[in-house]
């Protein structure tokens, strides 16, 4: 008990060196977060992300033409029918 | 007749004791606290009901309590065996086994550290670090708040605790109760109960230990230091600094691996955005059954005849000074860091490095408004409250291997 147990079992060196670890594990955080954007950018500089790639633009295929062709006769024989009377 | 006075005998009314009732009246206040006042609840209600139960006198012979682990059975240093008949009429020896007791069971992830690195795991899926990560100044701050550890530790050596005890009593200055956990079951495990609801209790009460000393140690002007809104943080930022904040922090502290891999685990989880199912996961069911788990067998772990000695007594006035000292040590750290910026530190914010997350960022919030209600402060206040489980995690990886050896 007492500063002795302290001196004792080097509580002042313990201390001040596990103070100083937490220290610099937290400013080798903080200045990688500092330094991250700028390297990140220069790392977007070097190797720029691949283009996204655009959407392909739809060519109309002979079925769909077909299609187009089989629904656009279906509606005219429907207005056919459903005509109001003359 | 005699059977019935037998059973009497074994029943808790016949062998409670006062230092029981004592025990039990503090598992209904920390119950009382969580319900009426909203002191941290989901700690304060299972750790109140581990309480209660955990002092129920035990009865000889039968395996009930957080002690009782079971395991192979040894006679004068001999392994002991037994003759058992196979399923095909054979006989074979085997070890003899006791069965432990189901609360034993379940505070073997207590006492093996097995439930703190999950409850990280689940921090870590739930925590943004961007407000960190726009403002890396504000992480010192996290790393001022350690020196409630490293005083405290010096104040439990003074007091003529060992030197592993003192290491585990410090670590309640890191108001974090998964590394508190972890590092008395590593250094102290006789101490497990006291420190794990010393340090509980005063996370719960931040917000009455906290704001007195923020407001004596800074001046009005200070207090209502405005600070700049936190950039914007990119995805690719997000992704990359959990794995390299692990690497920077476990290659210079290793034992704090298990707590620090886990935490930006569960982070790379959530920012990775493509293992959203497990981040999910891990930030609600698995952290809600392990907090449960945990709370309730530390809280059972209390009994009377194991807890009520003055040296909880010593620990618990320990770790108001702890939490005291980390407090003042982050406010006054932020006024230090203020004489060389252009830009201030609102000096409350370093109240916030003491970990206890997020409820320290809600006091500096909480004490900001009070001086000027358009100065909202919680968004800054996350740097350092999130640097601070970081720091109080390398704390205890560097107290681990020091004192370990």
């Amino acid at each position: 008990m007492g500063i002795d147990n302290i001196f004792k079992h080097d509580g002042f060196g313990i201390a001040a060196t596990g103070m100083i670890i937490v220290f610099v594990a937290l400013a080798f955080v903080s200045l990688f977060i500092f330094l991250l954007p700028k390297v990140l950018s220069a790392f977007e500089y070097v190797v720029p992300a691949a283009p996204e790639p655009q959407a392909a633009t739809k060519v109309p295929s002979r079925n769909d033409e077909e299609i187009a062709a089989a629904i656009g006769f279906a509606l005219s024989h429907h207005d056919a029918h459903n005509a109001p009377a003359t | 007749m005699e059977r019935f006075e037998q059973f009497l005998s074994t029943t808790g009314y016949a062998n409670l004791t006062f230092g029981n009732v004592i025990m039990i009246v503090i598992g209904i206040s920390f119950i009382t606290l969580a319900i009426r006042k909203h002191y941290e609840p989901l700690l304060l209600v299972p750790i109140g009901m581990g309480i209660i139960v955990g002092n129920i006198p035990l009865t000889e012979g039968m395996a009930l309590g957080v002690d009782n682990l079971g395991g192979v059975v040894v006679s004068d240093g001999q392994v002991l065996t037994e003759t058992v008949e196979t399923a095909d009429g054979h006989e074979k020896e085997r070890v003899q086994y006791k069965f432990g007791s189901v609360l034993g069971y379940i505070y073997f992830g207590v006492s093996q550290g097995i439930f703190p690195p999950l409850i990280f795991l689940g921090i870590g899926a739930m925590t943004d670090f961007s407000t960190m990560l726009s403002n890396p100044k504000l992480v010192l701050l996290g790393a001022a708040a350690q020196i409630g550890v490293f005083l405290t530790f010096l104040g439990a050596l003074f007091l003529g605790f060992l030197p592993t005890q003192a290491g585990a009593i410090g670590i309640i200055g890191g108001a974090d109760g998964p590394t508190a956990i972890f590092l008395s079951a590593k250094l102290a495990p006789e101490l497990l109960g006291a420190i794990a609801i010393a340090a509980y209790s005063y996370m719960a009460l931040v917000p009455v230990i906290q704001p007195p000393i923020m407001k004596l140690l800074t001046t009005q002007k200070e207090r209502r230091i405005r600070m700049k809104p936190p950039r914007e943080v990119s995805k690719s930022e997000r992704i990359v600094f959990p794995i390299a904040a692990f690497l920077i922090c476990t290659l210079l502290a290793p034992g704090a691996l298990v707590l620090i891999g886990m935490l930006f685990f569960g982070n790379l989880l959530k920012e990775s955005c493509v293992t959203d199912r497990l981040a999910q996961t891990a930030r609600t069911s698995l952290i809600d059954i392990v907090t449960i788990l945990l709370g309730f067998s530390v809280g059972a772990s209390t009994a009377a005849k194991t807890f009520l000695h003055p040296e909880s007594l010593s620990i618990f006035g320990l770790g108001a000074l702890a939490f005291s000292i980390a407090t003042a040590g982050g406010v006054l750290f932020a006024k230090f860091m203020n004489l060389f910026l252009k830009e201030k530190i609102n000096p409350l914010v370093g109240a916030a490095g003491v970990s206890a997350v997020p409820d320290s960022a809600r006091v500096v919030q909480m004490v900001g408004l009070a001086e000027d209600p358009d100065n909202h402060l919680l968004m800054h206040a996350m740097a350092p409250n999130v640097a601070g489980v970081l720091g109080s995690a390398v704390a205890a990886g560097v107290l681990w291997s020091v004192l370990a050896n």
